[in-house]
């Protein structure tokens, strides 16, 4: 029986859409303007109630088609309208607003009612009223209460926004005229019970107390402590009454769960009389987006966006050369090739310097280094010569006016005995003939010559002689220059890569090599402590670096780190642009104030850190593009700006986030119908359609279906209750979901437990479902 | 003397009632008003009253008349009253007190004059309806001591020949009665 009344629909949905292409080549090609109007309700004469009722309008661009399908209508109600000129949805005031083509005609479907046609006529505003019957609402036995009560408490979490509403009902006889009702909500974790804050107390008084208090105050009640949260509407008397309460409480995270505890209080002149405390909200809340998928990657900065021109430094450089010398000379070996190279090499880098752009030598120093074989002082005035030889051999290549402004050094040391046996035991671990050098040493403490003619005698002496004397003799040199240039990226990539300084930190790059090594670096580790030290750097100096931080806070994006406090100094949130250009005050360039990417980037970061007031907030910074659009949308919905809107401007934007976000996928449909659906009962049936074409094996689709079937009323609450049970026996997790969630029926709630305890019962009451 | 001797009684009782009522006090009210029913008897009368503390307040009401009605009849009195507010604030709903009265009265009735001053003390208990914000209705009544000391004289007779020679002019009446204190309907009006 299912088969056939589908084939029969979608029969009927066929039959309608060939009427459509059919008509439409002769369709009214004119201009569609908009038209609009007011539904009303026949039988209260005010706008229609959409919570309680489902009415969409379709346009047609010709009268025909309309009264075509009104005719298919008023044949079988279960008609599903198909139309590509569109349709419209009433808001909550009933007012709609519609496209459609100056000789057209307007349908208004009112579910099972008949339809009504309204030829358009070149009307712009058309105001319709619908008879859609006498409605059987849900008959409520009310019995006085002899108590004070909390009643329809309701909890609703949207973005970081907990709304939070309920009623204190007084029975007769409870308030008085000459007595005050305080109530004072409090804040609390519900899973730690502690108290997080005292929110806006209410105050209501009876007339005569509000007149006494005026009179003891004199006449002045602004001098009442608790004059700011007087309730003026209303008046206590001794009749009963039912005091409405509600809030707005921002919550950091929303995640949380959240009790608002209620200590209320009746007192008269003397003293307090009553006094109760009682949860103002419900424990279990709405979070109707708690569903919503979405995943918004950072937008990536390209470096060249943000160049900084480069600087000039000075710089250092230092080394050593080996050169052997004539025995007991201070020139060179005619065998020592190497030597006269090194020479030669650092001569010619010397020269570099000198005749360099921008490099200028400042000093040269030279230390010989001697071993300590032979007379002392002989070896001193050798070496002496010899070091003075290595300088000379320098700077006699550099022309005169350098010379005389060349800081140059030459020193000479003669190396001790003991390096000798420091050498011999960590090289060779020879620690026996270390120690007897060591023991000559201490027996002849300064006299070094004596140390080496004991040394020679030992019968190893050869051994020292070849290994290691010659690593003692050495020439050292250090130059410091000044480089007025940039360095080009392979020198920096080089420093970056090669000078320990550099690398750990302890010296810093500038800003234009740090925009060179974001370009050049492809290791992400490496990249990432550059991110961080650049970032770090620039806000230390005062002035924080947008690349740096842009990239930093990207590259934490990617790795799911959230840190708000990277971008915040780029946004100014009174400033309702982005890429907003201010000259500076000296006239000297000009600052980008809200640069985009950044305030994207930002926009992620809130919302990943679930602080989605701000996140919507940077939604309405950031520009209207097709690119940004999603992100948008998604921070708008996750805010709360999926439904309402004073103005027609305002119910067209929501609808355009409302709409972006159903479009990113199917099951943000679902979730979003279903969370505009509590308000408004056409969306409610939007997402039952919806929900079927979620996949079978999807546990939330059943949880989504009972929602969406409680509210239809008593008459689907078993199947509501079939759904949600299926939902938790196949994924236990929405056990916990369901009891916490203000959407589920607390009832329902309690047979579907009770059936999951059991569940050959719970199969045999629910399986059909 | 012990006519002087009462007075003197009276006014430390009033003293008293001032020193005991002027306590800590929310805000000074003071309201006045008329009691209705003396307006009635051609007695003109008015009342001020000083809210002395969280609950109290003290009153003091004048009233006079020279031949009410054409009676022979004049009089002329004070009644200071310190009044207890049950109801937890002054100046509303049920109150009881104490007051004293003093007055002088010169009337005749019948072939009788009588001349003389009346004091006394007694309890007094009443009503407020506040109507609106300062304006109000009292219904009060008590009841209290009186010592009266009066010379009663043939109407129309010279009280001075009843004392012959150098003998100086005495009362030659006086006692203590059970008397109303105060029946009143009063209007006041709250002045701040």
């Amino acid at each position: 029986m299912e088969a056939n009344r589908l084939f029969s629909r979608l029969g009927r949905i066929f039959a309608l859409a060939a009427i459509m292409s059919a008509a439409f080549p002769v369709a009214g090609l004119a201009q569609e303007k908009i038209v609009s109007g007011i539904i009303k309700d026949k039988a209260t004469g005010k706008p229609i109630d959409i919570s309680s009722v489902s009415v969409t309008v379709y346009a047609f661009n010709t009268v025909s088609q309309a009264q075509d399908v009104a005719n298919l209508m008023k044949s079988d109600a279960n008609t599903f309208v198909v139309t590509h000129t569109g349709q419209a949805y009433p808001d909550r005031t009933g007012y709609y607003e519609i496209k459609v083509a100056p000789t057209g005609a307007l349908l208004y479907v009112a579910e099972m009612a008949d339809p009504v046609l309204e030829k358009v006529n070149e009307r712009m505003e058309i105001n319709v009223t619908l008879d859609v019957g006498l409605r059987i609402t849900e008959a409520i036995l009310t019995e006085e209460r002899d108590e004070v009560a909390v009643l329809e408490a309701r909890t609703e979490i949207v973005g970081n926004i907990l709304s939070v509403s309920s009623s204190i009902s007084l029975p007769s006889f409870t308030g008085r005229p000459d007595a005050r009702l305080i109530v004072q909500p409090v804040l609390m974790d519900r899973a730690t019970r502690d108290t997080l804050r005292y929110l806006r107390p209410m105050v209501v008084d009876g007339k005569e107390y509000t007149q006494t208090q005026k009179s003891r105050l004199n006449y002045q009640l602004s001098n009442d402590p608790l004059y700011k949260y007087l309730e003026e509407e209303q008046n206590l008397t001794e009749e009963k009454l039912t005091v409405p309460w509600s809030a707005n409480i921002y919550v950091r995270d929303p995640n949380k769960e959240f009790l608002v505890l209620g200590l209320i209080q009746l007192e008269d002149y003397n003293w307090p009389f009553f006094y109760m405390e009682e949860y103002l909200a419900s424990i279990r809340a709405r979070r109707p987006l708690r569903f919503l998928k979405y995943d918004i990657a950072a937008l990536d900065l390209d470096p060249d966006d943000y160049y900084v021109a480069p600087r000039r430094e000075k710089m250092s450089s230092a080394g050593s050369v080996s050169l052997q010398f004539e025995l007991n000379q201070a020139s060179l070996s005619p065998n020592d090739t190497v030597g006269r190279h090194q020479l030669d090499s650092l001569k010619a880098a010397v020269m570099d310097i000198v005749n360099g752009e921008g490099t200028a030598l400042q000093e040269f120093h030279i230390i010989g280094t001697a071993s300590p074989e032979g007379r002392s002082e002989s070896n001193a005035k050798l070496a002496k010569k010899r070091t003075e030889f290595a300088l000379n051999e320098i700077i006699s290549v550099l022309p005169k006016y350098n010379r005389d402004r060349i800081w140059s050094t030459a020193e000479s040391v003669i190396r001790p005995w003991s390096d000798v046996a420091e050498m011999m035991e960590a090289e060779d671990s020879a620690s026996v003939q270390a120690a007897e050098i060591r023991d000559i040493i201490a027996r002849y403490p300064k006299d070094i010559d004596s140390q080496g003619l004991m040394i020679k005698r030992l019968p190893y002496y050869q051994e020292i002689k070849d290994k290691y004397l010659p690593r003692l003799r050495s020439v050292r040199y250090t130059l410091s220059y000044e480089v007025n240039r940039a360095l080009t990226p392979q020198e920096i990539l080089h420093r970056w890569k090669t000078d320990e300084n550099y690398r750990s930190g302890r010296r810093s790059f500038t800003l234009h090599e740090y925009w060179q090594l974001f370009k050049l670096v492809k290791d992400e580790t490496e990249l990432d402590t550059l991110y961080h030290r650049a970032y770090r750097e620039s806000k230390a100096q005062g002035r924080p670096w947008e690349l740096a931080a842009g990239k930093l806070a990207s590259s934490y994006l990617k790795k799911d780190i959230v840190d708000t406090t990277i971008l915040s100094p780029f946004i100014d949130y009174t400033v309702h642009n982005t890429d907003v250009s201010i000259t500076r005050m000296d006239g000297n360039g000009a600052d980008i104030i809200n640069p985009k990417a950044l305030v994207y980037n930002q926009l992620v970061m809130f919302m990943k850190s679930l602080n989605f007031s701000r996140s919507s907030q940077l939604s309405q910074i950031l520009p209207d593009t097709e690119e940004l659009r999603e992100a948008k949308s998604l921070a708008m919905c996750l805010g709360g700006y999926y439904k309402g809107g004073d103005t027609s401007e305002e119910r067209e934007r929501i609808n355009g986030y409302f709409n972006t976000v159903c479009n990113i996928s199917l099951w943000n449909k679902v979730v979003l119908c279903l969370a505009r659906g509590l308000d408004e009962k056409v969306y409610n049936d939007e997402a039952l359609r919806c929900i079927e074409e979620l996949p079978d094996e999807e546990p939330k689709k059943y949880y989504f279906k009972a929602i969406a079937l409680s509210r239809k009323g008593y008459d689907y609450l078993m199947e509501s209750e079939g759904n949600l049970y299926k939902a938790c026996k196949m994924d236990s997790s929405l056990i916990e979901i369901a009891k916490g969630d203000g959407d589920i029926r607390e009832d329902s709630m309690e047979e579907v437990l009770k059936a999951l305890e059991d569940p050959e019962t719970g199969d045999m009451i629910y399986g059909f479902y | 003397m012990k006519m002087k001797r009462i007075s003197f009684y009276a006014i430390v009782a009033v003293v008293l009632m001032l020193i005991c009522g002027s306590r800590e006090v929310c805000a000074q009210q003071l309201a006045l008003g008329t009691d209705a029913l003396m307006i009635g008897a051609m007695t003109p009368n008015a009342t001020a009253e000083l809210v002395t503390g969280e609950k109290t307040s003290l009153a003091l009401s004048v009233a006079g008349n020279i031949k009410p009605w054409g009676m022979d009849f004049r009089s002329l009195g004070i009644r200071p009253e310190f009044k207890l507010w049950l109801s937890g604030r002054p100046m509303v709903r049920e109150y009881i007190g104490v007051a004293g009265f003093l007055t002088s009265y010169d009337f005749s009735f019948g072939n009788k004059t009588r001349t003389g001053m009346a004091e006394g003390l007694g309890v007094t208990g009443g009503y407020l309806f506040r109507l609106t914000e300062h304006f109000c209705l009292e219904l009060s009544g008590g009841v209290g001591m009186m010592y009266y000391s009066q010379k009663v004289y043939g109407k129309g007779d010279d009280y001075s020949q009843y004392f012959p020679g150098d003998e100086p002019a005495r009362d030659n009446s006086s006692g203590v009665a059970l008397v109303p204190l105060k029946c009143s309907v009063t209007f006041m009006w709250i002045l701040r």
